[in-house]
């Protein structure tokens, strides 16, 4: 079989291992950790003969081993189970928020990579200049502010002052731009960052010298034989970064009412709801695998001398 | 001929602009965006006990009676036109309103009643079953006519129903729980959509049997946790009314001409709750020094802005609330003297806080800890998130916590809970459990205040097993000119008449 090949299907494979050993560590951490799911379900003074009723009735008094082996079987057969909270099926809700979750991650990371990526490329040949200055205050401006007052900084100016765009909301262009930019300040920091790092790098490398000396033009240098050799770099970052954003925004779900997967999942943690965070850790982490496949299978294009073994 | 054709343009345009005004008057609708910090929990309107249901229970649904307004505490006519209480409060005889139809069409009725409150029989695991704990059966006399009947005295019925929305019979005998996808009742609004975490629409019930004429067009139920979001979304006006918004922001819309402060004592108050079967609590010298040693004035003065130092467990609003008692008054150096005198041997004790259910618990927490060290009472603060403070306190591992009752029309829920079966293990004395046990069994509201009031006059002479701090508001920014609701210290406000005036 074609290696490329034979290397999809094992990391596909690992990747089965990977969630199954999510799945056994979140069961046993929300198992672990103080608080009883009805409890919870019930009003704060409800009596112990009310909790250990709820308790039977939704399984929660059955020995743990039962109650996980319960819960993979439904997996398997591609039940997620039902939340203790919401009462209904966990894969139903989590596919209303995956939607919402999806399209702020990928507006989130294109702007973050339009923004951050020629930013990094400019500072790194212009390294020592003003502008690597500004490039880098920018940098450090994003990985030091808060993003909740950030978010919260943008309503204030383009919602309550300019009145140009809804302070929060789903569903429109103009309801994603604000924490879109949110989210893409903060994530362009660390891509513009390494972006600049990698090229100071490849730009004092010997080939790039090499290539000079021939007497091809600087920018062709640059965009055509330096920026590649980043490009493998940054693309772990930017695949990190896409697959931590597709865990969730708690911050920017909560100040823009955004309805994904982050909100949902701090609801279900506080909730106790077992059944709806196992499943989310579980979806998380399937994405989380994915994207790791799809970088790992864009280096071996990128970087030729990257085998599948 | 030029001046004719100019006449007749001048004449068109005017024509279109009248129209147009017209057609704008038609088009106009009203849309109320209602926001609050807690999310629907679900549409099945038995099985719940989110605040944000209760709310929107409102919009979709009648119930037998509904609180008066005036009071708060005494009842109206809703779907029940009459009802006669037996003597020993063990049955209830309600006539029904006739001519009522579900947003369905189906006839509302006495099977209705049986329906909806026999599913408490049947179905164990809804969470306001345990209202309903006493429940008997419902015995229909004829389609009008509906006896509710329970196998002990029941004082509370009239206040449970207020909270029990009516479901229709036959829709719910053929869909169970699936009803609830698309929810039916009598209310001024039917059901649009819900959308998890984000919001729900209702749209307006042209047809419903109340008077509609000001009932909006749509309603639309926010879920925003963040304050900051709910104070940005009133002054852009995209929201109309937001809930659960504090005093400390007020200075911030004040300078906004479109939004306006609805302030009101709310029925919840803040207590500091003491482990009274442990040394030093056991000693009502210490107790006393405590409940003196707490600047209470402060804490409503400087970091609520707002609200009551409170006189008792009863709050202002509720029933058995006595005007006539004197809240007490912070005096340090006899608090100090009494520490001396008590049997407290200096250990730090522990003061658990929950996270998120009081407005500015750290705040509060560290006023309450600054006074008890004055007086020479060494405390240390634990905040915990919410199912951990649930999990120490039913554990009794703790030695006080901060707590907020938030109550609904009668006390004796919360009473029944914290006194009588002390779920919360403060070691409540044998008596007061039988007091609270009684009352509940009073079938003369008179006898039942009296009642109500020894069990406080005892907790407060005793500082046991709780010392109550004080009452807090509710406060809700809205857009000026919205008129129509009706606002409830239990804060579940009647909102289907929210409309903004012509």
């Amino acid at each position: 079989m074609n290696k490329r090949y034979k290397y999809i299907i094992n990391r596909i494979l690992w990747g089965f291992v990977v969630l199954w050993g999510v799945s056994l560590i979140s069961f046993g951490i929300l198992h672990l950790a103080p608080g009883d799911p009805a409890r919870l379900l019930l009003p704060a003074t409800a009596t112990w003969e009310e909790i250990n009723n709820l308790r039977e009735i939704l399984g929660l008094n059955k020995p743990l081993h039962i109650q996980y082996l319960v819960y993979i079987r439904g997996v398997i057969k591609g039940d997620l189970g039902t939340s203790l909270f919401y009462k209904k099926p966990n894969l139903d809700l989590i596919k209303e928020r995956l939607p919402a979750t999806l399209i702020l991650s990928i507006a989130a990371i294109l702007t973050a990579i339009l923004i951050s990526i020629p930013l990094g490329l400019i500072a790194g040949v212009k390294q020592g200049t003003f502008i690597d200055v500004l490039v880098m205050f920018f940098a450090i401006l994003g990985q030091s502010m808060s993003i909740v007052w950030f978010a919260i900084f943008l309503v204030f100016v383009f919602s309550v002052k300019l009145r140009l765009l809804p302070s929060f909301g789903y569903g429109s262009f103009r309801t994603l731009i604000l924490p879109t930019v949110a989210l893409a300040f903060e994530q362009s920091a660390l891509i513009t960052r390494l972006t600049r790092t990698g090229m100071i790098d490849v730009l004092s490398e010997d080939y790039i010298l090499a290539i000079r000396a021939k007497g091809i033009k600087e920018s062709k240098v640059v965009t055509r034989y330096a920026f590649k050799n980043v490009l493998i770099t940054v693309t772990t970052i930017i695949g990190l970064t896409f697959a931590g954003l597709m865990g969730g925004q708690l911050a920017c779900e909560t100040i823009f009412v955004w309805p994904g997967i982050g909100s949902l999942s701090i609801s279900a943690i506080s909730q106790r709801d077992f059944p709806l965070v196992q499943s989310i850790m579980l979806v998380v982490s399937a994405f989380f695998v994915l994207i790791n496949l799809a970088v790992d299978i864009l280096y071996t294009f990128l970087d030729p001398r990257l085998r599948y073994d | 001929m030029k001046r004719f054709i100019n006449v007749t343009i001048l004449l068109v345009l005017l024509t279109l602009m009248l129209v147009s005004s017209c057609l704008v008057g038609f088009a106009k609708e009203q849309v109320i965006t209602f926001a609050r910090a807690y999310d629907i929990q679900l549409m099945d309107p038995n099985d719940n006990f989110s605040p944000a249901n209760n709310i929107l229970e409102y919009l979709l649904y009648d119930r037998l009676v509904d609180f008066d307004p005036e009071t708060g505490i005494d009842f109206i006519p809703a779907l029940a036109t009459e009802w006669k209480i037996s003597p020993d409060a063990k049955e209830y005889t309600f006539k029904l309103r006739k001519g009522i139809r579900f947003h369905n069409g189906e006839p509302f009725n006495a099977e209705c009643v049986k329906v909806t409150l026999e599913r408490f029989l049947h179905e164990k695991a809804l969470r306001r079953g345990m209202l309903w704990t006493d429940l008997k059966e419902v015995e229909i006399v004829d389609d009008y006519t509906v006896i509710v009947k329970f196998s002990e005295i029941n004082v509370m019925c009239l206040t449970t129903l207020a909270s029990t929305p009516m479901l229709p019979a036959k829709a719910f005998k053929e869909k169970g729980v699936a009803l609830f996808d698309n929810p039916i009742g009598t209310g001024a609004f039917t059901f649009g959509y819900w959308k998890h975490g984000q919001d729900a629409l209702f749209n307006k019930n042209p047809d419903y049997w109340r008077e509609s004429a000001n009932v909006a067009d749509k309603f639309i139920f926010l879920t925003l946790p963040e304050p900051s979001t709910r104070l940005s979304g009133v002054l852009t006006g995209e929201i109309s009314i937001s809930d659960y918004m504090t005093a400390d922001q007020i200075p911030l819309i004040e300078s906004s001409p479109n939004v306006e402060v609805v302030r009101g004592l709310a029925w919840d108050q803040v207590y500091l709750a003491l482990k009274t079967d442990i040394p030093p609590f056991t000693d009502i010298k210490f107790r006393q020094a405590i409940a003196l040693a707490i600047d209470n004035e402060g804490i409503i003065k400087n970091i609520m802005r707002g609200g009551r130092v409170a006189t008792g467990f009863i709050p202002k609003g509720m029933l058995g609330f006595d005007d006539s008692l004197v809240p007490l008054k912070q005096d340090v150096e006899k608090a100090k003297q009494l520490v001396k005198e008590s049997i407290y041997d200096g250990r730090t004790l522990n003061l658990m806080v929950p996270m998120g259910w009081i407005p500015f618990e750290k705040e509060v927490a560290q006023i309450i800890q600054s006074g008890l060290k004055e007086v020479g009472i060494n405390v240390e603060l634990e905040i915990l998130e919410s199912s951990t403070f649930k999990e120490k306190r039913a554990a009794g591992k703790y030695d006080m916590f901060l707590n907020e009752d938030q109550h609904m029309g009668d006390i004796d829920f919360v009473l029944q809970r914290i006194l009588a079966a002390d779920v919360h293990k403060m070691g409540v004395s044998p008596e007061l459990k039988m007091l609270v046990l009684d009352q509940r069994r009073e079938v003369d509201i008179q006898k039942r205040i009296a009642m109500l009031r020894k069990i406080e006059s005892i907790m407060n002479a005793d500082f046991a097993p709780l010392i109550t701090l004080y009452q807090f508001e509710y406060v809700l920014f809205q857009q000026k000119g919205i008129t129509g609701v009706k606002y409830y210290g239990s804060k579940t406000h009647d909102v289907r008449y929210a409309h903004y005036e012509e």
